[in-house]
């Protein structure tokens, strides 16, 4: 799920950043309104809210360590690793949740240089901003209720999660495809995405589920409180079309994919042919204009000697700064 | 008029009457006075501590705190008076730095940045840590934590301490210096504690509690040396 | 299971303090630049390495020079970093491999061998996640995590989001000491499966989450003892930024641009061909 820069445009890596920042910004505000909200002469267990500083942290660091625990994914012999939005969410309010994502992968990005600084955007847009401020919204508080039985709050879990992932693939497909950094035509990254991520959005459910079950047997006071009303009819029909629409669509997808020819769509059409057209203009007629544009693209020997150039010199600066640090 | 006293007066905590886990404690300490409060688990030793600086607020009863009464309006000042060490130094660290955890009490006393400085400063050296401060607690022993932890208590300038279980999960020379060190403090003290050996050492007068209410109050070796009533509570 | 959770422990630890912090006690402290500064030399090297157009890898290459002056200058060991920065490569290497059967002009020749444009591309690929992961892991270890979420903050990141940050690093090693002993209880009673069944797994972080939030409530009784008021200090002694930040930041500016734009690769190449 992590992007990685090398996959990654300058244009894409500023608008995602750009809507990254914005969003960290609104739940900023949002979060430290809760934590102002309060007079210093109050005891400390009547705000609630206040709270919410070291809980964020802790919740933080907790999901960091339950990602290090895989878990093993029912009837597919391979394990995964939750992502952790919607549970965050369920537990923190969307806003605090998703800056408590972000912060995780924030850190797993400096850290761990999982993704990377100019795929952080998307990837805090991809998985957080979708699970925590979609996702979570739209399907799953709708869903459930206080007084919800424990199958509807798991089979809750388990809708928010696919809804989740399957958004934050499709989202990485697109931001990869506007990137055009790789060849691999939209379609078939497509069906290669979504089918998985379905997979393993039912995993991140099932996970979600199970710790939602926990708590709600031993700490029902922890899952967000007063967030869980009694759900509004119609919000419930939708979120529940938003869950089928996405997991019917990549079924039918999977399915529909044993037959690429039949699912190309127009849209990729159009893009792929510009991109071939790209390629050989550059490549068989773009010889004259190139050399005009200080070589766009450099003849052949260029490239070659270029590289064993590039490479020597490399060699003699890297020899350089051991040479310094021995001294 | 002294400032260096707390009174417990009749306090009662719980959620339900018939659940109470402190009933009608009353406890009053002297200034300069070191307390031992030791009991079974359970029997209501942290409860009762963090009523002192208004963390819980009973629901019958009063806390006094030299000649302040504790209430919503007096419980900065009131907090300001009284250093609270936790049992769990790791939850009372939270900062990135040693320096900056101990700076974390004064600046939100806005004082000025000499002022917190100087603090600082002073609080390390007085639990011999001033070495320590560029650290981060992660890196710190279970020893130099607690001490830490007392650090960033007393850069607030407290003239009364009182400490959940300081020496509990310390290996037996981190112990003894802690006791060293609290053995020179000319704070007023309150110190729950299962360390009965550390409550002879430090404090001269020791209370036990027990189902949430005070047992006995006394001299300790008076105490320690009663069988019958330490069997009672559990000791 | 458990080793990977140690592992994670151990690497955690590694970033506590910089390379340059680590070096005052050998050696007299060399003037250090300011780390916002080198966050944002980091960020307009990426943005511009990654603005090469991916059929140019000898330009693209030119661009480790960024990362091995600045492991030189920081007292990092380059090949350590290089190395670190393998472990990006898998998926990178899974989708830039469809470049190769898809980019199938030939560029050139290599004893009677035809090098396809998609090969050069495949390289290319390679080379941008190595550079960026580089850069960003120099960018972490020159003075390790918390100084460099303290600059973020001086950069103007709100401090409801850094004091998460360092919070969240800070209690890491606690959470992940205390799902180890979790789950070692567990595989004392199992018999050695490698990963836990999913409602095993719900029970043990389901566990740890009650245990998580009791810390939290802790956590806030300190804070709330010492006076907290809803808002985070912010850092007392902070280091002004000197003319040498400016001067570094222009210079690496001035650099990185004169690579990017004006192609000194292929002009010297075409000399060397001319003559």
């Amino acid at each position: 799920m992590h992007m990685s820069d090398a996959l990654i445009s300058p244009s894409v890596f500023a608008a995602t950043s750009a809507i990254a920042i914005a969003l960290v910004g609104i739940a900023t505000r949002q979060v430290s309104r809760t934590t102002r909200k309060r007079s210093i002469d109050t005891p400390i267990e009547e705000v609630r809210e206040q709270r919410i500083v070291p809980l964020m942290g802790v919740m933080g660091a907790l999901i960091f360590a339950a990602q290090m625990l895989n878990f093993a994914i029912p009837a597919t012999g391979s394990s995964g690793h939750i992502v952790g939005g919607i549970l965050l969410a369920a537990i923190l309010g969307p806003w605090a949740g998703f800056l408590t994502l972000t912060s995780v992968i924030v850190v797993q990005c400096l850290l761990f240089a999982d993704g990377g600084l100019m795929a952080l955007g998307c990837n805090v847009v991809n998985m957080a901003a979708l699970s925590c401020l979609v996702a979570y919204p739209l399907v799953f508080k709708p869903l459930v209720h206080h007084s919800s039985s424990a199958l509807r709050w798991g089979a809750a879990s388990i809708a928010a999660s696919i809804t989740a992932l399957t958004m934050g693939a499709l989202a990485v497909t697109i931001e990869t495809e506007m990137s055009g950094i790789t060849a691999l035509p939209y379609s078939r990254f497509i069906l290669f995405m979504l089918p998985i991520h379905l997979l393993i959005g039912l995993g991140e459910g099932l996970a979600t589920a199970a710790v939602i079950a926990a708590l709600r047997r031993y700490r029902p006071d922890l899952l967000h409180d007063a967030e869980y009303s009694e759900p509004k009819r119609r919000s419930f029909i939708f979120a529940a079309i938003i869950a089928l629409a996405l997991i019917g669509g990549t079924i039918a997808g999977s399915i529909a994919s044993t037959d690429p020819d039949g699912l190309e769509w127009s849209i990729e059409r159009t893009t792929e042919g510009k991109e071939l057209a790209q390629h050989q203009s550059t490549m068989h007629q773009g010889a004259a204009e190139t050399q005009q544009t200080i070589a766009l693209l450099p003849d052949y020997n260029t490239t070659l000697s270029g590289i064993i150039g590039i490479g020597a010199t490399l060699a003699v600066i890297y020899s350089l700064s051991l040479l310094l640090r021995r001294q | 008029m002294s400032h260096h006293f707390i009174l417990f007066e009749e306090i009662h905590y719980g959620y339900t009457a018939d659940n109470e886990v402190l009933r009608g404690v009353n406890l009053q300490l002297e200034h300069g006075e070191k307390v031992a409060l030791v009991g079974a688990n359970g029997a209501g030793k942290s409860t009762l501590l963090l009523h002192s600086i208004g963390l819980l607020t009973p629901t019958r009863g009063r806390v006094v705190v030299g000649d302040i009464t504790l209430s919503k309006r007096t419980v900065a000042q009131i907090r300001q008076t009284i250093g609270f060490v936790f049992q769990n130094a790791d939850d009372q660290l939270f900062m990135p730095t040693v320096e900056e955890d101990v700076a974390f009490g004064p600046t939100n006393m806005q004082l000025s940045r000499e002022e917190i400085e100087e603090r600082v400063a002073s609080s390390l050296a007085a639990v011999g840590a001033l070495s320590l401060r560029k650290r981060s607690p992660q890196q710190l022993s279970g020893g130099e934590k607690r001490r830490v932890a007392i650090a960033t208590v007393l850069a607030m300038g407290p003239s009364i301490l009182v400490m959940d279980e300081p020496s509990a999960a310390l290996d037996p020379r981190a112990r003894r210096e802690l006791i060293a060190l609290l053995k020179d403090f000319r704070h007023t003290a309150l110190i729950a504690t299962h360390d009965l050996a550390m409550a002879r050492e430090l404090c001269p007068r020791t209370v036990v509690m027990h189902a949430g209410q005070i047992a006995a109050d006394g001299p300790t070796e008076a105490i320690l040396n009663d069988r019958a009533l330490m069997d009672r509570c559990g000791l | 299971m458990s080793e990977q959770l140690h592992r994670m422990l151990a690497r955690l630890a590694n970033f506590e303090s910089g390379a340059i912090g680590n070096q005052n006690d050998t050696r007299k402290q060399a003037p250090r630049i300011d780390l916002r500064a080198r966050a944002i030399v980091s960020l307009i090297y990426l943005i511009i390495m990654l603005s090469v157009p991916i059929n140019r890898l000898s330009e693209l290459l030119i661009f480790a020079a960024f990362p091995i002056i600045t492991a030189a200058q920081t007292g990092v060991r380059y090949g350590c970093i290089a190395r670190q920065s393998l472990i990006a490569l898998p998926f990178v290497a899974v989708i830039g491999v469809f470049n190769i059967f898809y980019n199938r002009e030939p560029i050139f020749a290599i004893g009677g061998v035809i090098i396809a444009v998609g090969w050069i591309e495949f390289f290319s690929i390679i080379v941008r996640a190595m550079l960026s992961v580089q850069a960003l892991l120099l960018l972490v270890r020159a003075e390790g995590y918390n100084a460099l979420c303290r600059a973020l903050r001086r950069l103007g990141l709100p401090s409801v989001f850094t004091t998460q940050l360092l919070m969240l690093y800070r209690y890491t090693s606690l959470l992940l000491e205390q799902l180890l002993s979790l789950v070692r209880a567990r595989q004392a009673r199992s018999f050695g499966r490698r990963a836990l069944p999913v409602r095993d797994w719900g029970a043990v972080i389901g566990e740890l989450t009650v245990r998580t939030v009791d810390r939290s409530e802790r956590i806030s009784q300190a804070m709330w003892a010492r006076g907290f008021r809803g808002r985070m200090p912010d850092e007392q002694q902070v280091q002004r930024w000197q003319w040498r930040d400016t001067i570094y930041l222009t210079a690496w500016c001035l650099v990185l641009s004169v690579i990017r734009f004006t192609h000194p690769v292929e002009r010297i190449v075409t000399l060397f061909n001319k003559l």
